[in-house]
């Protein structure tokens, strides 16, 4: 039985190994994700950002007493003719807009600011200028004097203090959440996809009824899911060992605590069994369709599952013990990887970790159970992919 | 003689179709087998339940091998088959024989012979996307005979094949019973299979037609089948609608293709053909398997167009 397994696992691992496009994969695969990451940055270092002008008229009885210096990219020119000149003057001088502050702006703060063309959205500075402005205004009105408008204003200075651990270890339990959340991730999307391309393979290229004559189809699927592993294992081995090495060198970040972490067993054993659910889904669908092409609606959304955690993953990265992270740490398909990244964190507790691990276990179960039933039967039916009713019926056989 | 696949009372549907029902019958030692029948016969559902690729519904398959490692005993050709495009083909013989429990030395060893026999020797280390459709069959039909099957299933073993190749596995196949190995061979094309083949068990939509040698399916249901050209229609027309000789007969581009009954031979016939039919052309066989099959099966009219 195992030595059969270890056969299949061997022929998929030294059959990718000598394939060239595996190779190519391997080193292009980071450097595509570093070029795409990094590019948008990198244009943008050559943008000159984009300067704003505002007319603006004083009808107000109010001496303006406000400092622009908050204002970024942004010039304000003050008018004094008509009301009538201000629009044409402006739109003549190629201003963005103008606004007229008037008596009632400080009765109710309510103002206008007229744009020629709506380009320009973020008017955030502008607004902080003129809050500023009123406030100043309202405390003078109450005869508080310079001083103590002073007070009332002075702005919090909020440093954050951990009595737990310093920053660096913080920074590190992150760093660890990213690396290992981030490796499994990589894993599904890569050795999924070659896992769902080496059950098609093997229909395409008609091979599955002759291996099957040799062996079980639980010991094909079984051998092509851990020969994949093997594949993906490799596959971030060797961009953890060219990229850990560089991060630490160019950016002097301590990745390799990341190997030191004590709860590293526990992500062991999430990450395989997050491998073990996405393996028998892809392996299974990858046996009910003919090729990529002829994939139905159902089969293309099952390509996209491995996505789900990066969809979450922000809102879990701010708030690690909110609801939407229980949710998400419970959920068979994002569980995973949430997991992982929350242990990473020291945000999950362990009655969590035992529930998940429950749901994970029997997710495993079932799937590989369904899988092997689905690999069966689909890998011996040639020249159509197969629809979801077929599917659901060849699970009760 | 040992059998080495017994087959008893199979049976095995798919939703509302029974694609083999009831089937009986088995494999020995030294023998090779036809399995015949029309495409949609139940062929291949039989084959995968021998593999245990599917299995029956009701029935026993019994293989007297050794059960433990039975699928190292046996050697099998699917009709859908292919081979790894991108891989070389010695690679594949010695996955294929690694599966079967040959080291890679046997496997090369083995795999070389039989390339030997198929003029494949230079192919060896060529990739099989490099190889014509001909020769990958070849490749293929070495790797299911070279870790030296008990017993070897075949599911149509000349499909794609030119006539040439077709001769050389056939003389394979006979060469291979010879040493005593049991042979189940599964085609459509049963004119081309009744050479090879000892026994015969005919299959239509899933049940038994006939099971026998092909000597006495031959003698049971071979009859006489005459083809007659003549310069005068009418006269030849006129006698075989009155005498009681013959069973049924068409007329195709001036030949006369005549069924005799069961028990005329060519002697009596010949001698009963009135003197005043002018024969151009007289050729006497036995009928084909396949229109035993058209009419055991479907008590249907002789093909006319077959070449007899």
């Amino acid at each position: 039985m195992l030595r059969k397994i270890f056969k299949i696992t061997s022929w998929e691992v030294m059959r990718n190994l000598r394939n060239k496009q595996f190779i190519a994969g391997i080193f292009l695969t980071p450097i595509l994700i570093l070029i795409f990451g990094g590019l948008p940055n990198f244009i943008q270092r050559f943008d000159t950002p984009v300067e704003r002008s505002f007319y603006y008229q004083n009808q107000s009885e109010v001496q303006l007493d406000w400092s622009e210096d908050i204002l970024e990219n942004i010039s304000l020119i003050q008018h004094q003719n008509s009301q009538e000149d201000l629009q044409v003057e402006a739109e003549a001088a190629g201003a963005d807009g103008y606004f007229i502050i008037d008596q009632e702006f400080f009765e109710t703060g309510n103002i206008n600011l007229n744009l020629f063309s709506l380009t320009a959205t973020d008017h955030g500075d502008l607004n902080n200028l003129l809050t500023e402005e009123l406030q100043n205004y309202k405390m003078a009105t109450h005869d508080l004097s310079e001083e103590v408008i002073q007070e009332v204003t002075m702005p919090a200075n909020l440093q954050v203090l951990s009595l737990e651990e310093d920053e660096t270890a913080m920074g590190s339990r992150v760093i660890t959440a990213v690396i290992f959340g981030g490796g499994l991730f990589f894993l599904l999307i890569t050795s999924g996809s070659m896992l769902l391309q080496s059950a098609l393979q093997e229909k395409k290229e008609k091979m599955s009824e002759i291996i099957l004559s040799s062996i079980t189809s639980e010991q094909l699927m079984a051998g092509k899911i851990i020969g994949h592993f093997i594949l993906g294992m490799i596959q971030i081995g060797v961009w953890f060992g060219v990229g850990i090495p560089l991060a630490d060198y160019f950016f002097d970040l301590p990745l390799l605590d990341a190997f030191f972490n004590p709860a590293l067993p526990l992500i062991a054993i999430f990450a395989l069994l997050g491998y073990l659910v996405f393996a028998a889904l892809f392996v299974g669908i990858g046996a009910t369709m003919e090729d990529l092409q002829s994939a139905t609606n159902a089969q293309s959304m099952i390509f996209m599952l491995p996505v789900l955690p990066l969809l979450v993953i922000g809102p879990v990265f701010n708030n690690p013990g909110g609801m939407l992270s229980r949710i998400v740490t419970y959920f068979p398909l994002t569980a995973p990887v949430i997991s992982i990244v929350r242990i990473a964190i020291g945000e999950i507790t362990n009655l969590e970790i035992a529930i998940t691990l429950a749901i994970l276990l029997v997710t495993t179960i079932l799937f590989t159970l369904a899988a092997a039933k689905i690999f069966r039967i689909g890998m011996l039916m040639y020249g159509k992919s197969a629809s979801f009713k077929e599917m659901i019926r060849w699970l009760r056989y | 003689m040992n059998s080495i696949l017994e087959v008893k009372d199979v049976l095995k549907a798919y939703d509302n179709l029974i694609a083999v029902n009831n089937i009986s019958f088995e494999v020995n030692q030294g023998e090779i087998m036809g399995i015949l029948g029309p495409n949609g016969a139940g062929k291949t559902s039989l084959i995968r339940m021998i593999m245990d690729i599917n299995a029956p519904d009701n029935g026993k398959i019994d293989l007297n091998l050794d059960t433990k490692n039975w699928q190292s005993q046996v050697g099998y050709l699917p009709e859908e088959r292919g081979l790894y495009k991108e891989a070389k083909v010695k690679d594949i013989l010695i996955f294929l024989g690694s599966l079967k429990g040959l080291s890679k030395k046997e496997a090369l060893n083995e795999g070389n012979k039989w390339l030997d026999k198929f003029e494949l020797t230079d192919n060896m280390n060529d990739k099989v996307k490099e190889l014509s459709k001909g020769m990958a069959q070849k490749v293929q039909f070495a790797a299911c005979v070279l870790h030296r099957p008990q017993l070897l299933i075949l599911d149509e073993p000349f499909s794609g094949l030119d006539p040439v190749s077709q001769d050389l596995m056939k003389e394979e196949i006979k060469r291979l019973a010879e040493t005593g190995v049991a042979i189940m061979l599964s085609s459509h094309q049963m004119n081309l299979v009744e050479e090879v083949c000892d026994r015969i068990f005919l299959l239509d939509k899933g049940n038994k037609v006939l099971y026998d040698t092909l000597d006495n399916i031959k003698d049971e249901y071979g009859n006489y089948r005459a083809r007659l050209q003549t310069n005068d229609d009418n006269v030849l027309k006129n006698w075989l609608n009155e005498n009681d000789l013959i069973i049924k007969y068409n007329l195709y581009r001036n030949n006369f293709n005549i069924l005799l009954e069961d028990n005329i031979g060519p002697n009596n016939f010949i001698a009963a053909l009135p003197s005043n039919v002018n024969i151009v052309e007289l050729e006497i066989k036995r009928i084909s398997l396949h229109n035993i099959f058209t009419r055991v099966a479907r008590g249907g009219l002789l093909d006319a167009k077959e070449n007899i």
